[in-house]
């Protein structure tokens, strides 16, 4: 297969403002030290609870945050190395689709002009061949086209999230990172614009990094799934492979910990993960999941465990699995 | 009445006069709340789940908010009937309410401890020391580690999860609490966190003998805490039953619709696509007395466009209200085998 993207060791860290005079600021390492790759035209789910650093980690690789380490490499040339002409160029083949269609459209503008501005950016195309584009795109993405003088807050929910994908689908692009893209959806909505996603990706054979808190969503979508805790990786696999048999502890209890629809049984379930997620702040020594986890050992809280490959494409971070 | 019945809600329509017009956002809805039961309004934005809660605590803001028709019987008594004085000496002590995000809930000035114990001297006639003990108590109940250290931190000393414990130690701390409305009380929470609270809300109420009404879009969140579901579809109540048949046979094409759309629906193992459902909610606005759902169901029929179907009991425990299923029972003697199949099979 072919890699589209490959990360090495890449770290974000945000420094706190100090709060007292003379106290060191904190530091919040939000992607710590991570590596994984993306293949052309694979799905890649990342999923994991709030604070685990998979927005940040998607923002990152698209140049929209700094990077405190390591490299991001899109087809082979360094994103944070490129010039400004070169970056600009890239970016009209990598695209972000957000969460809240409410706040990522700006509500003074006409459907028609918000998705003609991508091409004007990047000089692309007459008004005409826009004009032509929007309509195909808008086609495409399920609005009629009749609708392209109406302002944002005309539309549903859902309808916002369609105008969101048809702007980042203006530009062509061949990468889209989708942050929590269906999270602010209905269900019976949620299903719609999933199954769009995938006939685009069907279409135009489109990568995906796509960002979710729910299993369930990135479970269906994905063909391989990372997952995260407190901006560490600590199990990645094939999505089938990943539901067959997730080893890591934290796998096992956020697949545990979502709410089954069949009410049969539920007097016996196993019981819950307790505690918090820590803060990213000051993470526990060791295995960041040691104060959780329920087969935790005297290992687990001095060391990190490294991301080892147990079977092909198959890799997790437990000392369980050393 | 039937004595088991805590509450019920009888002819409720609410609307609200905006200056767009009228949005009828719950109508001619119909609910009993069972001592001891957990009841699940489950439905998804707009649906009239919330305003529903809300017009049992005389929470609707009135004006825009309008109750057009209906009683609500707690214990004897019309609730929309009393005046200010009255409702609000129910409210917290015989009714309380749990909200989606709790950090709005809790007064950010104040120690947990001393809110806590606010509530239980509004209720009794009791000193400081004594709520403070009885605060405790409680916030060990709802399984809040060290509760003598706790009672001290402030509300943003706490994580999210942390948080809706003290709003449910809170929502207990009366002599006799009856119905606890909880409104989306997990939305706003991690999965596993999630699964803590739900946890703790199922043990709670095997311990203290109270009513649970759960408000919630989440169909996994229903099968996981609830005894009995109403679906709810823009301002109309389309099925009820009890848990389990519900999720067995499930039957309003609206009830299969949802389940379906889950992507953690077993069916989509290797499937690439979800059975959606069509088309998006009516506008409330101009909504007549078709059924709301004809213009995105699957077997909708001509009458459906006329008038909004009567109940048809599946079961003792079980109603949907659907004249496509009404016409399959009907026609076939057997209720409960042949109703509509789920999805295309």
């Amino acid at each position: 297969m072919e890699k589209l993207l490959e990360v090495k060791n890449l770290k974000t860290y945000f420094t706190l403002k100090s709060e007292n005079f003379g106290v060191k600021p904190e530091v919040v390492k939000a992607v710590n030290d991570l590596s994984f790759e993306v293949n052309k035209g694979e799905i890649l789910g990342i999923v994991g609870e709030s604070g685990c650093g998979k927005s940040t980690l998607g923002k990152t690789i698209l140049k929209l945050n700094h990077k405190s380490g390591g490299e991001i490499l899109y087809n082979g040339s360094e994103i944070f190395d490129l010039s400004d002409k070169d970056l600009k160029d890239l970016r009209k083949k990598m695209q972000m689709v957000f969460q809240d269609p409410f706040s990522s459209l700006n509500p003074r503008k006409k459907v028609g002009s918000l998705l003609a501005q991508p091409m004007k950016i990047h000089n692309m195309g007459t008004k005409e061949e826009i004009e032509a584009k929007i309509d195909k795109i808008m086609e495409e993405v399920g609005i009629n086209p009749v609708y392209k003088g109406r302002f944002p807050h005309q539309f549903s929910g859902g309808q916002r999230q369609r105008i969101g994908i048809a702007r980042a689908l203006m530009l062509d692009p061949e990468f889209i990172i989708c942050d929590e893209a269906v999270s602010a959806l209905d269900v019976s909505i949620q299903a719609q614009v999933l199954n769009l996603l995938l006939d685009l990706h069907d279409k135009y054979k489109f990568t995906y990094i796509f960002i979710a808190h729910d299993l369930a969503v990135v479970e269906f979508i994905s063909t391989r799934i990372l997952v995260m805790y407190l901006g560490k990786i600590v199990e990645s696999a094939d999505k089938n492979e990943l539901v067959k048999d997730h080893l890591h502890p934290y796998t096992k209890a956020l697949f545990d910990a979502f709410p089954v629809t069949d009410p049969k049984g539920r007097e016996n379930r196993e019981p819950v993960l307790m505690g918090d997620v820590p803060s990213p702040i000051n993470p526990p020594s060791g295995c960041h999941f040691h104060p959780r986890c329920p087969r935790v050992m005297d290992k687990c809280r001095l060391e990190y465990p490294p991301l080892k490959e147990v079977s092909p494409g198959h890799k997790v971070a437990c000392w369980l699995y050393e | 009445m039937d004595k088991d019945i805590l509450l019920s809600m009888e002819d409720i329509s609410v609307s609200f006069y905006t200056h767009r017009g009228i949005v009828k956002a719950v109508r001619n809805l119909n609910l009993q709340i069972k001592k001891g039961e957990t009841l699940a309004l489950v439905g998804e934005s707009g649906c009239g789940k919330s305003v529903t809660a809300h017009t049992i605590n005389q929470l609707i803001p009135m004006p825009p908010g309008k109750i057009e028709s209906g009683k609500v019987i707690f214990e004897g008594r019309d609730l929309l009937k009393l005046d200010d004085k009255e409702i609000a000496a129910l409210r917290g002590k015989r009714i309380s309410m749990i909200f989606q995000e709790p950090m709005t809930s809790l007064n950010p000035v104040f120690k947990i401890g001393d809110q806590i114990a606010d509530v239980f001297m509004a209720h009794e006639d009791i000193k400081k020391d004594e709520a403070m003990e009885k605060t405790v108590k409680l916030l060990e109940l709802v399984k809040i580690p060290a509760p003598e250290r706790r009672i001290k931190d402030y509300p943003h000393q706490l994580s999210g999860g942390m948080r809706q414990r003290v709003m449910i130690a809170m929502a207990l701390a009366s002599p006799e609490p009856g119905l606890l409305i909880a409104d989306e009380p997990t939305t706003a929470l991690d999965v596993t966190i999630q699964a803590q609270i739900l946890r703790l809300i199922y043990d709670l109420k095997q311990d203290i003998k109270m009513s649970v009404l759960l408000i919630t879009h989440d169909m996994g969140v229903v099968a996981e805490t609830a005894d009995r579901v109403i679906v709810m579809y823009a301002g109309r109540k389309m099925e009820e039953a009890d848990v389990y048949s519900l999720f067995e046979n499930p039957s309003h094409p609206y009830t299969q619709g949802l389940l379906n759309s889950l992507p953690s629906n077993e069916k989509y193992s290797d499937s690439t696509r979800l059975e959606a459902i069509k088309g998006t909610i009516p506008d409330l606005l101009t909504i007549g007395n078709e059924c709301p759902f004809e213009n995105r169901c699957p077997f909708a029929m001509s009458i459906c466009r006329e008038s909004f179907p009567e109940e048809t009991k599946l079961d003792d425990d079980h109603s949907v209200w659907c004249h496509y299923v009404s016409d399959q029972v009907r026609t076939h003697t057997r209720a409960g085998s042949l109703l509509p199949t789920r999805g295309k099979e």
